[in-house]
């Protein structure tokens, strides 16, 4: 099976001698142009066997930044802007701030993907409170969650420079790479902080602001350290990701009742099928770096976790209308979504490969809003919030 | 703590001289005029930027004090990364050579699965449990007392305008 022109690639891999049962794999290469657009194309190769070729191929991931690379292409249309693009990257480059890109780095301190994800959390808490609609108190509730979760991103990583250094997922991010210093961030945070928590406390009420101020220094103080000391902190994580529908449901209702907690449940549990998914594939890097993710330190754990909290979805799904939050139709309507994230789930814990997990990681990013669409059209008081509506227009 | 400090004195040297070499060596131009500090690309062991702290022409004590903090830190990072990464990719090596001696011995040759890679990483997270405790504990007290510093740096240059701006 082996061509003999690939037979010098072969001998480049220590561990591997050429046997005719082994094929070549050659992929090129593996991280999007838009994250790293200096990278150079390469060819790398991977040694597999005839045996395991289906489904094992990762399209994006560890398994290939552990080869070395056999030979450096240039592109093949090596035109001048992306020669320019290289430069700028490897050059020495003055550290002065530039203004005109301001927002786009504070959007990238935020980390923006995160926060809005966090922003529509809240939102659907609050829309899934049995209470009448009121924008105003919405908005401020998106607004208040959204900096506070600037706030927290921004100290994450103010925290996190040389370690955010060492692997290929957080390397260009604007404190590592010096685009702002670090006091320019922890301000912008202090700003968002003060402004975001003020805004839920003024502007909504105490309940709010103290699940933001709470969930502030969970991820920053707790989380972030964490990740380092022990196993324990996706766990941790996972409550951070919970406490935002909570917010927004203690925004509508100045409480606490089973809604939120049945949507608080399920974000908790959707972390770590998430996130268990995520890191399989970053497990060289967070071992290098000294992250003690799950992945890395009980692959079994996370193996076992993963498909016992889709199934703990499943589960929360159909508690949903027998606590009065949804009516029957949603338990229906989500199982097949549910049941075709804890078959992921389960392949993942059968087989856990970059093939596997990425499959789970991406059906991940598309269940949890389908899930909170179909709640929130199942809601069980849309009907009778109408009526309370009606009788308090009848008595005014 | 104390191992890391042993190896930052041991290093120190080292490392002044690498970051020399390296404005020398890379294949891109250290700016010449130096108004501002300047940063550079990510070191090939370390993965850490290197950065030139500019001295100002006149430049106060507090100055001073954050710009030579600056570059102590810097130096105490790169020897920390420089060192545990190279100590990674060595260990890696010897994992997979001797998986590879002990298969070559059975006559059946197998590649490395990602299983068998992963009980290296669990083994070298765990083994370097310790070292990255000391080095976290470090890092958080060197990066705050950096911050305060700088804070009281900005403080100073904003008072120092004040000055000179009330005066006119």
């Amino acid at each position: 099976m082996i061509h003999s022109t690939l037979c010098p690639i072969l001998w480049r891999l220590p561990h591997v001698l050429p046997r005719a049962s082994h094929v070549l794999l050659l992929r090129t290469d593996l991280y999007s142009t838009k994250a790293t657009p200096t990278r150079k194309p390469q060819i790398l190769a991977k040694p597999i066997d005839v045996g395991t070729l289906t489904n094992e191929i990762p399209r994006h991931g560890s398994q290939f930044s552990e080869l070395e690379p056999v030979s450096i292409i240039e592109p093949v249309a090596s035109t001048k802007t992306s020669k320019k693009k290289k430069t700028r990257d490897d050059d020495w480059r003055e550290m002065t701030l530039d203004v005109k890109k301001l927002p786009q780095y504070y959007l990238m301190l935020s980390k923006s993907r995160l926060t809005s994800l966090v922003v529509m959390t809240s939102m659907a808490g609050y829309s899934l409170a049995p209470a009448p609609f009121d924008l105003s108190t919405l908005l401020l509730c998106s607004v208040g969650t959204g900096l506070v979760s600037c706030a927290a991103n921004a100290t994450n990583q103010f925290f996190e420079v040389p370690f955010d250094s060492q692997m290929a997922r957080t390397r260009n991010r604007v404190l590592v790479k010096g685009m702002l210093t670090p006091l320019h961030a922890v301000s912008f945070a202090a700003v968002c902080a003060t402004t975001g928590l003020s805004i839920l406390y003024f502007g909504i009420n105490g309940l709010t602001a103290t699940l933001g101020a709470t969930n502030l220094i969970l991820y920053t103080i707790v989380y972030t350290p964490m990740k380092r000391f022990s196993i324990l902190n996706t766990w941790v994580g996972a409550i951070v990701g919970a406490i935002p529908p909570l917010m927004g449901w203690a925004s509508c209702m100045d409480s606490l009742g089973s809604g939120a907690w049945i949507m608080a449940g399920i974000l908790y549990a959707w972390q770590f099928p998430h996130f268990n998914s995520l890191s399989w594939n970053l497990r060289p890097e967070y071992s290098r770096a000294g992250y003690r993710m799950m992945s890395v330190t009980d692959p079994g754990l996370c193996r076992r976790t993963t498909l016992r909290y889709t199934a703990g979805i499943l589960a929360l799904s159909c508690a949903a209308p027998v606590l009065d939050v949804t009516n029957w139709w949603f338990a229906l309507e989500s199982i097949p979504l549910n049941a075709y994230f804890t078959y992921l789930a389960w392949q993942f814990h059968q087989n856990s490969d970059s093939g596997t997990s990425r499959k789970l990681f991406r059906f991940s990013l598309v269940h949890l809003p389908i899930l909170m669409i179909l709640m929130l059209i199942n809601k069980k008081e849309w009907s009778s919030k109408k009526q309370g509506k009606d009788g308090q227009d009848g008595k005014s | 703590m104390v191992n890391v400090r042993v190896c930052f004195q041991k290093h120190t040297f080292h490392n002044v001289i690498k970051i020399w070499r390296m404005s020398l060596t890379s294949d891109s131009k250290v700016p010449k005029a130096m108004n501002h500090d300047v940063i550079g690309p990510p070191d090939k062991i370390s993965n850490l930027r290197p950065v030139i702290v500019h001295i100002p022409k006149q430049e106060s004590s507090i100055e001073k004090q954050f710009r030579l903090k600056r570059e102590e830190i810097q130096k105490w990072n790169e020897t920390f990364w420089s060192n545990h990464n190279t100590k990674f990719f060595e260990q890696k090596e010897k994992f997979t050579a001797n998986h590879a001696k002990k298969y070559s011995s059975e006559s059946s040759v197998s590649p490395m699965t990602s299983d068998e890679m992963s009980v290296f990483y669990k083994k070298f997270l765990d083994e370097n449990w310790k070292t990255h405790q000391m080095y976290n504990v470090e890092w958080y007290r060197k990066n705050i007392g950096l911050l305060l510093l700088a804070l009281r740096v900005t403080v100073f240059k904003v008072a120092r305008t004040w000055k000179i701006i009330s005066k006119l």
